[in-house]
């Protein structure tokens, strides 16, 4: 871990998580794009320079996509999309200094305890992922599909028709299984697909600029207000007090995030969904209790942090990626020479330990610093009124949609996206679920088509496996428990209305 | 009137030199595959050196999405001026016979080939069989019963079986396809037990290899690979058969002989070098470095055989 300790690699650290820090906070560029355009530069270094800037990228880009969540409620990675919504309204009713608070300390707090898991567990857990076939993956997906249905503040009806549109938006393109094209239209910009993070830019960044624009007066179009006290202590000492006063929460969550990061193809994204509809679905705890989106932030924002972290534990025992990014770590292992694999934590002991201890200093040092750096910067741009701002959001939104592929034909599905969201607000039916859909469509009906064609279409096999039985029963015990909540809210509602 | 007429003849000497020296402005490369991917990794590698040899910028830009047709598409639209080149893949030689694109390597004019990553046969650690043969006396034996993944159904790892079977004299059904979304994922399976078999790139299935999760029975390559010369090949196994997932560099058709002959040069030369070799080749990957001639006869083979092959996969109807 001394290798850590010089000015090199002390270097490399800071100036990913900078890196990190811009790409996480503009919509459409991502942590996975922010890494692979580092590999050029990664061969050439030293790996105990590249594997930490590597480490300090992702950790504080899916910190910063919630940069944009609070700025212009356009979350800037899809893991943020999960509680964009609380999150623009914390920072808008208390500052946005408070809501990157909860978001960088609850990130750091996330983001160690899925470090401590990767250090003194990766080789056991890793024997967990390696018994998740497909049959696992679809009921996971059923499972966050179900948690999303009563993860809205609204109607639970309504956050079904959002979701079954946005499984519907994800079946167009070449089906994953046996390669027929659908709904393309016969546009080859289509056989790939409708790409969910142009569809999230359109959904929550155009429609919001539509509904300043087209429904303006109805809400506010003011300024935020300026951080009330000292931004440190908004930024610092809230945040933590916040998460004293929630320890359980921040911990399951991060086991949440751990458990759903280190399964290869679930990573981030779904960790944050889970953990922050599991906090939405406990809902209000009695009538003076105004933390209810603080937790529900809280909850995401750690999840998916830890996620980043356990995301490393298949990559580095099994040599099975688990997202992009581990992905592109594992070709930098390769090119150095480097053999991952339950002896890669004795034969590289120098290696590992330098990882573990990069993930440390990220998620302690360069998490707080940058979020206070990048809290500073938001304070500035909020104090301009909300409807200046409207002009740039609109362009970002354009030249986000654009990033991703260097497509104009994405423009157009982030401009129609838009339009469409603009009329469901109006219908109140929500954006976050459209978004949900989109994500777990695919991985539905892969496995359940890869399950299916495995089994010869022995559709009792879904029944047969353990490890799906318990999936199969989680997502039953969301359903009655969903019902259950959601029928107390309507009871504690209609009297107050009539009143 | 003298000074405009002076104008004039500099300006058009000016042209004329620019004519004359190929390339005048910076070249676009394009991908049409994501960043990160194999393809994009050695198309950067490739430009960065493009850019010294040539003495002007040659951008790389992703055009991904639609299965690799929209960036496949791009290429074949640009004007042929060469000024804009770009990287193609195995997949032109598929797509058109599945019909999702009219495009085809006749669209194109061949630059040279890259790498060309040979698939391998990749069982589970503990599985019983320990040679090629073993594993393939088995699927005789019983019929339906082993199962294999890689890619979506009629991909490229698809053929890469159905070609073994097909030379080794068995049937293809006899040990079905189970698709998946990509390698990562068919390794997965492999793990958890879903499937027997995976016929995905080498370079995948080197970290799990090297992590003493799965055994690499041979690789379907012309000639052993040189990081691991303890594989076979199918060949010396008795079956002659080769396939991988390729990527090439091509330029649009009809692209003017001399502005060809500066790029397939360069290109040529870049390739040759160990700036370009080194790297790509520690990072896993197999180059096959083709100067344009040999790759224009390769793709128009490859054309030939995947085409075969989808009939055979039953994808592609008589």
């Amino acid at each position: 871990m001394t290798e850590l300790f010089t000015w090199p690699a002390l270097l490399a650290l800071a100036a990913g998580g900078l890196y990190g820090a811009v790409f996480g906070s503009i919509p459409g560029l991502t942590a996975t794009l922010a890494v692979a355009l580092f590999i050029p530069i990664a061969f050439f270094l030293d790996p105990i320079l590249a594997l930490p800037a590597i480490i300090s990228i992702s950790a504080v880009a899916i910190y910063a996509g919630d940069v944009g969540s609070v700025i212009a409620k356009i979350p800037g990675t899809p893991a943020s999309a999960a509680y964009v919504e609380e999150l623009h309204k914390i920072a808008r009713l208390r500052g946005p200094s408070y809501g990157l608070g909860i978001s960088a300390m609850g990130s750091a707090v996330g983001g160690i305890i899925g470090t401590a898991l990767l250090i003194f567990s990766a080789t056991s857990l890793a024997a967990v992922a390696k018994n998740f076939s497909s049959f696992e993956y679809f009921w996971i997906a059923v499972l966050g599909l179900t948690a999303g249905i009563f993860a809205s503040s609204g109607s639970s009806l309504k956050a079904l028709v959002s979701l079954l549109i946005g499984v519907m938006f994800s079946t167009a393109g070449i089906d994953p299984t046996l390669g027929y094209a659908r709904f393309d239209f016969g546009n080859p910009n289509l056989l790939g697909g409708l790409n969910y993070i142009v569809a999230m830019i359109g959904l929550f960044g155009f429609s919001e600029v539509l509904q300043n624009v087209f429904a303006h007066g109805k809400i506010d179009t003011g300024s935020m207000p300026p951080s009330k006290g000292a931004p440190t202590r908004q930024f610092f000492v809230r945040p933590v007090l916040l998460m004293l006063r929630n320890k359980m929460l921040v911990l399951r969550s991060s086991l949440i995030g751990t458990f759903v990061g280190f399964l290869p193809g679930a990573g981030a994204d779904i960790g944050a969904w889970v953990a922050s509809s599991f906090e939405k679905l406990s809902g209000k705890r009695g009538d003076d209790d105004t933390e209810e989106d603080d937790r529900v932030v809280l909850a995401g924002t750690s999840s998916n942090n830890a996620a980043v972290a356990s995301a490393w534990i298949p990559a580095l025992s099994l040599g099975l990626p688990g997202d992009t990014v581990t992905a592109i770590v594992l070709g930098v292992f390769m090119m150095k020479g480097i053999t991952p694999g339950p002896m890669l934590f004795e034969q590289q002991a120098t290696l590992v330990w330098s990882l573990f201890g990069a993930f440390l200093i990220a998620n302690i040092v360069l998490l707080p610093l940058f979020g206070f750096i990048t809290a500073r910067i938001a304070t500035f741009v909020v104090r301009i009124p909300f409807n200046l701002l409207l002009g740039v959001i609109a362009g970002l939104c354009v030249v986000g949609a654009y990033a991703i592929n260097n497509n104009p034909f994405d423009v157009a599905v982030m401009v129609a996206m838009g339009v469409f969201a603009f009329l469901l607000r109006i219908g109140g039916f929500p954006l976050a679920q459209v978004v949900l859909g989109m994500v777990l469509g695919p991985i539905l009906e892969q496995n359940f088509m890869v399950s299916a064609i495995k089994s010869r279409w022995d559709l009792m096999a879904f029944f047969d496996r353990p490890i799906a039985i318990g999936l199969m029963i989680g997502t039953l015990v969301v359903i009655v428990i969903g019902v259950r909540i959601k029928a107390r809210a309507s009871r504690a509602n209609a009297p107050s209305q009539d009143a | 009137m003298k000074r405009f007429l002076l104008v004039l003849a500099a300006f058009a000497l000016a042209t004329a030199a620019v004519a004359q020296t190929y390339p005048a402005r910076p070249i676009t490369f394009t991908v049409p595959w994501s960043p990160g991917g194999g393809t994009d990794t050695a198309s950067r590698t490739l430009a960065a050196m493009l850019n010294n040899q040539l003495g002007v910028t040659v951008n790389v830009v992703n055009r991904t999405g639609g299965g690799g047709v929209v960036g496949h598409l791009a290429l074949a639209q640009a004007p042929a001026n060469g000024y804009t080149i770009g990287a193609i893949t195995v997949e032109i030689t598929m797509l058109p016979h599945i019909g999702q694109t009219t495009l085809s390597y006749e669209d194109y004019t061949a630059l040279g080939l890259m790498i060309n990553n040979p698939s391998a046969v990749t069982v589970r650690a503990d599985a019983p069989w320990e040679t090629l043969d073993e594993l393939l006396d088995h699927i005789r034996a019983n019929p339906g019963e082993l199962q294999a993944s890689g890619t979506a159904m009629g991909g490229i790892w698809d053929l890469a079986r159905i070609g073994m079977l097909d030379i080794a004299g068995i049937d293809p059904d006899a040990m079905p396809w189970v698709p998946s979304q990509g390698a990562a994922p068919a390794f997965q399976e492999l793990l958890a037990g879903g499937v027997d078999v995976v016929t995905a790139a080498l370079a995948e299935a080197a970290p799990l290899m090297q992590a003493g999760e799965v055994r690499v029975l041979g690789v379907m390559a012309p000639e052993r690979v040189g990081r691991f010369p303890d594989i076979p090949t199918l060949a010396e196994l008795g079956i002659d058969w080769s396939i991988g997932g390729w990527a090439a560099v091509a330029a649009p058709a009809g692209l003017p002989a001399e502005v060809r002959t500066v790029l397939a040069d360069a290109i040529e030369e870049a390739m040759a070098s160990p700036e370009f070799v080194d790297p790509l080749t520690q990072a896993g990957f197999t180059l096959q470095p083709m100067n344009a001639d040999d790759f224009s006869v390769f793709i128009a083979s490859q054309h030939e055989v995947n085409g075969r092959l989808l009939r055979l996969a039953g994808v592609v109807e008589d």
